[in-house]
């Protein structure tokens, strides 16, 4: 799996990955993520548009990092997951903790 | 000497007297001779300056080397020693030379080193001389007996044998060795406990999930069967059956986040407290409130499970049952082919505090089946990384006609070995049927 971060105006972190999300796939990219993730950051886009593949190791890693951002008050979105994926997200129910957003416009504006 | 009479006979054409021409001869022979003489010792003088510049860079070698050489001729005498051999056993040289090599041999090599030299020289069969490194023990000069790597050349010096040892001192490299040993064993030790504990591990997980079909044999009122196949040893797949009272049959399905020892001591945590709620609580929205809030006490570790239950009213065939996070289960109680059972939406317990679970009811008439499963079976994967998906699983139960409880994860679990050709398992599959017959 590959991850990247961009950083957007207003201090938006956007992180993309790519790749399947699985045991594997997860452990190249776990500590990474939690850095990208990390204070004094606050708001970030995680862009899965990418993923084709989730699995429970993989919404932990998003669940983990959402916690620990609500916990600083501070904000997530899950950019535009294909349709697979977004089943999987919708029924482990991360989209009451995380919003899903389907275009960056509407996830920058979910940050202010 | 032919062409020389040839010269002569040509040039003087025969008019020299035979005095002259002897007299001749013997000046020419001499010059001769002396050029000869003069060159030959020229090239012995260079040869000889060559060998001693040989020699002394041997010295030099010799002297510089760590390791100690010894020269001893046939009859065990040492004839030379370099700088090494004194450091290393403890003399000095003119101590040693002279002397018998078994002066710096233990017992009983020291007795036996006579011979074995006689035998090389008579038989000729060699035993250590020309072969390689031969691990022996040395004698210093206060006594201390140590490990030394020895290797014996033979030299022959007008006629006589002479022996040539190098000797490597071993003691520190068989201190190492040692230590290297005794650190392996203590490795080989830990596995094996590490691997005893883990067996032990899996034996009691494996002993919560009840497994002693058929669990309630009383009951014609319904037919239950679970299987959970972990992926490795541990796993975080758990399902549990136990009825609450005489009505009331308690099912639920979960599966945590992780693997390994850490993900089994959370499920062995959340089938406990599973029990313990169901003794005083009996709306499963309700339990899943109260355990998501035991969980997220303490839960450091990121501890997250998705969990599915239900409550069967052995009398009325009422199911209720709620959801965190988990799949969907399959019924053909609502329009009498299997489909997936509507789910209240919420988040998988742990996550945070008060989380709001809901509870739906769907009912169950004689012959219905509730099938309910973890991830592993539709996310089992072929070599090309197809997964089986909920697709070919409600697939296989809309075909599967009228079977018992333990027949349908049968039928199931075939299928996936089927599709999986052999493919590694990467998560635990585990499934779970309630078969209500009833009153």
């Amino acid at each position: 799996m590959e991850i990247n971060c961009e950083q957007l105006d207003g201090n938006i972190y956007k992180i993309n990955l790519k790749g399947r999300m699985d045991i594997l796939g997860n452990e190249d990219i776990d500590l990474k993520f939690s850095g990208m993730t990390a204070a004094p950051r606050k708001l970030f886009i995680v862009d899965l548009s990418e993923v084709n593949f989730i699995a429970s190791i993989g919404l932990r890693t998003l669940l983990l990092s959402a916690k620990a951002t609500h916990n600083r008050r501070g904000k997530i979105a899950i950019l535009n997951p294909d349709s697979q994926v977004k089943k999987i997200l919708l029924m482990a129910g991360i989209d009451l903790v995380i919003p899903i957003i389907d275009t960056l416009d509407l996830a920058i504006a979910a940050m202010h | 000497m032919a062409i020389y009479e040839l010269l002569k006979e040509l040039y003087f054409k025969g008019e020299l007297s035979l005095w002259e021409s002897h007299t001749m001869t013997v000046f020419v022979a001499a010059i001769f001779a002396t050029v000869a003489a003069f060159l030959t010792i020229r090239l012995a003088n260079g040869l000889l300056k060559d060998s001693q510049q040989a020699r002394l860079k041997i010295a030099s070698i010799n002297h510089a080397l760590f390791d100690a050489v010894i020269l001893i001729n046939e009859r065990g005498i040492i004839e030379t020693v370099n700088p090494a051999t004194e450091r290393m056993f403890g003399y000095k040289d003119k101590e040693l030379i002279g002397c018998n090599i078994k002066m710096l041999m233990p017992e009983p090599f020291a007795s036996e080193h006579n011979g074995y030299l006689q035998q090389f020289l008579t038989t000729r069969i060699p035993k250590i001389i020309g072969k390689t490194r031969r691990e022996v023990l040395g004698k210093r000069a206060n006594g201390d007996i140590f490990p030394m790597d020895l290797v014996v050349s033979e030299m022959i010096n007008n006629g006589r044998s002479e022996f040539i040892g190098i000797i490597r001192d071993m003691t520190d490299y068989k201190h190492a060795e040692l230590e290297i040993t005794k650190l392996r064993q203590i490795e080989q030790q830990r596995l094996k406990t590490m691997q005893y504990e883990l067996e032990m591990a899996t034996r009691v997980q494996k002993n919560m999930l009840p497994s002693d079909f058929p669990l309630y044999p009383k009951h014609k009122e319904f037919d239950v069967f679970a299987s959970m196949v972990p992926a490795r040893q541990i796993g975080g797949d758990f399902y549990d059956i136990f009825l609450m009272d005489e009505n009331k049959l308690f099912v639920a399905i979960g599966d945590v986040s992780g693997k390994g020892i850490s993900a089994a001591l959370h499920m062995a945590q959340c089938m406990a407290h599973l029990r313990m709620l169901s003794l005083y609580e009996s709306r499963p929205h309700k339990i899943l409130r109260k355990l998501n809030n035991l969980l997220c006490e303490n839960n450091g570790s990121g501890l997250f499970i998705t969990l599915c239950c239900g409550i069967l009213d052995i009398q009325t065939g009422e199911f209720i049952y709620s959801n965190a996070g988990h799949n969907p289960p399959l019924t053909n109680a609502i329009n009498g082919c299997f489909e997936f059972m509507p789910v209240p939406i919420s988040i998988v317990l742990g996550y945070m505090k008060d989380v709001k679970y809901k509870s739906l009811m769907v009912q169950l008439n004689p012959g219905d089946t509730v099938f309910l499963y973890t991830d592993g079976v539709t996310e089992a994967e072929n070599q090309q990384q197809d997964l089986f998906s909920d697709e070919r699983l409600l697939k296989l139960l809309v075909t599967s006609g009228e079977m018992t409880a333990q027949t349908i994860i049968e039928l199931v679990n075939a299928e996936i070995d089927r599709f999986t050709e052999g493919s590694e398992q990467s998560d635990d599959i585990t499934m779970l049927t309630l078969h209500y017959l009833g009153v």
